[in-house]
């Protein structure tokens, strides 16, 4: 099987595209889990829709009304959570159904043949073109550049938001910037992985290396791992079951987080009772 | 000698309520400062407004020199995540960083500072361990490590013997007295220690939202100062720089 499917054009746009998606995602995943806005990605990645909506609606690129939308929307949880007396979860839950039920009615007005509002939702294998892996690479060096290079002020920031500002970091700027990235990286990953499902691979790759990583090195060199290799069986279980890639992505993550786990059990119940 | 912070009637409000009321307060160079009060009087409020976190509403704060390069701040016991998965080496490094320094690398010279810091509190067989791993006691040392690590001239410290054993919490003091010699530090010192931060400190500042008293703990000894402040009787004695424990003399009223 592998030799047919490795030879066909859409496997291989699927896998590069994925391979980066994955790259952003997995490295983005240290910093959502490290510094519990798991939430803030679920809110950013489902307002997608509206973005999207808006882009059908209007005949203009789905990818810029997408990016545009999500880093509008990032930018006012952010604000929420940094600023305003309004809950932030009852933010995110306002903002994301409510971009939801724009992106639902906008589609629904503009729907044809062509548009199948279940593959945005949820990703598709055969969606992704040569054109849009030249921009999912642009986004991918933009937020790796950035992750990479301010690594050790976003460390330090996610450990001691106080003494990082004593120091002369800028806090705020660093809070907005990691959720653009996240705008980023969700936009780039509606097609493959869908809107539903991309939060989900904004905690799953670094939640399993936190299981068994102890360094801030490892836990991301882990994440990486973790992340491609639930691609990689992803891809192959959605092309053999002729099933949606969003899902079969995070169902292996999903699996590894449960090994990673059961892992981090018995090596702890084992330290225990060797009374270490 | 010289001032390195002066805050002139500084007015804090902290949502609805006043938490600083017309501070003015000078701090010298060189001295170590006792910062007292009962909780909730305001000693993180003014630290935190000491060391930039915190904008005051009214007033104005004078530090000699910029924040990152004059102050060393040793937050409160923080809530730390058991699983943050960074070293002491880790923590101690971020005390050399500041702006956002983009793929900063630590230079030659820094990481002369880093160990020099480690040394200096006694932590350098530490330096591989996870932070989460380390007791309370040796967590403080990492952060004074971090603040250190600055070369800073100032050093700010919010109630740092908190959940810190008697034992480590004399040893802690020790520590402090000679890293002061040794770093050239003003420290400033939050603390409802009553029992043992009198005779280490140079001025004990008591502070209940006003500036109750800035004096030597001699002139505070036996006046009714820290009473009106803390609202009941207290006893401290002073026998140099090392710690005594002496117990609180509570009014017969207010005990019962």
């Amino acid at each position: 099987m592998a030799d047919t499917i490795f030879g066909m054009p859409f496997f291989q746009n699927a896998l590069i595209g994925g391979t980066l998606i994955v790259l952003m995602l997995s490295v983005l995943s240290f910093f959502v889990v490290l510094r519990r806005i798991s939430f803030i990605g679920v809110g950013i990645s489902h307002s997608a829709l509206g973005g999207v909506a808006i882009g059908l609606a209007l005949g203009a690129s789905i990818t810029l009304t997408a990016t545009i939308y999500c880093i509008g929307v990032a930018m006012l949880i952010g604000l929420i959570s940094r600023r305003s007396q309004v809950r932030e979860d009852a933010a995110i839950g306002i903002t994301f159904s409510g971009s939801m039920a724009l992106g639902i009615v906008l589609i629904s007005l503009v729907q044809t043949q062509h548009l199948s509002l279940f593959s945005y939702l949820f990703g598709s294998i055969l969606s992704i073109t040569r054109s849009d892996i030249y921009v999912i690479l642009g986004y991918c060096a933009a937020t790796l550049f950035l992750i990479l290079s301010l690594f050790k002020p976003l460390l330090h920031v996610s450990f001691d938001e106080e003494v990082a500002q004593v120091r002369g970091i800028p806090v705020a700027l660093l809070h907005y910037l990691l959720l653009i990235l996240i705008s980023l990286a969700v936009v780039a990953s509606i097609k493959l992985v869908g809107i539903i499902l991309v939060a989900a691979l904004l905690v799953l790759p670094a939640a399993s290396a936190f299981q068994i990583a102890r360094t801030y090195r490892t836990v991301v060199g882990f994440a990486i791992l973790f992340g491609l290799v639930s691609l990689f069986s992803g891809l192959l279980f959605s092309y053999r079951y002729d099933l949606p890639s969003g899902p079969s992505i995070v169902l292996s993550a999903s699996v590894i987080l449960s090994i990673c786990f059961a892992a981090s059990r018995w090596h702890r119940s084992g330290y225990r009772n060797r009374g270490g | 000698m010289a001032t390195i912070v002066e805050l002139e009637n500084v007015w804090v409000w902290r949502g609805k309520n006043l938490a600083l009321k017309d501070v003015t307060l000078r701090i010298e160079e060189g001295k170590y400062i006792g910062l007292m009060g009962p909780n909730g009087g305001g000693k993180t409020t003014l630290l935190k407004t000491i060391a930039g976190l915190i904008k005051p509403d009214r007033g104005k704060v004078k530090i000699s020199g910029p924040i990152s390069r004059t102050i060393g701040y040793v937050p409160q016991e923080q809530r730390l995540d058991p699983d943050f998965p960074v070293t002491v080496y880790d923590v101690v490094e971020m005390g050399v960083h500041t702006g956002l320094g983009f793929f900063h690398t630590v230079s030659k010279s820094e990481r002369e500072k880093i160990e020099y810091a480690l040394r200096s509190v006694g932590i350098m067989d530490l330096a591989s361990r996870r932070i989460g791993e380390l007791s309370g006691g040796q967590k403080q040392r990492v952060f004074i490590a971090r603040a250190l690590a600055s070369k800073p001239r100032l050093l700010l410290l919010d109630e740092p013997t908190t959940g810190v054993d008697t034992k480590a919490r004399d040893e802690f003091y020790r520590l402090l007295n000679e890293l002061m010699d040794e770093f050239s530090l003003t420290i400033v010192l939050a603390s409802h220690d009553l029992e043992v931060v009198p005779s280490q400190v140079d001025e004990i500042v008591c502070i209940n939202q006003s500036v109750f008293v800035h004096a030597p703990p001699e002139e505070i000894e036996g006046t009714d100062i820290l009473k009106k402040a803390y609202g009941c009787e207290f006893e401290f004695m002073l026998h140099g720089r090392y710690p005594h424990r002496v117990i609180h003399r509570h009014d017969e009223a207010s005990d019962g």
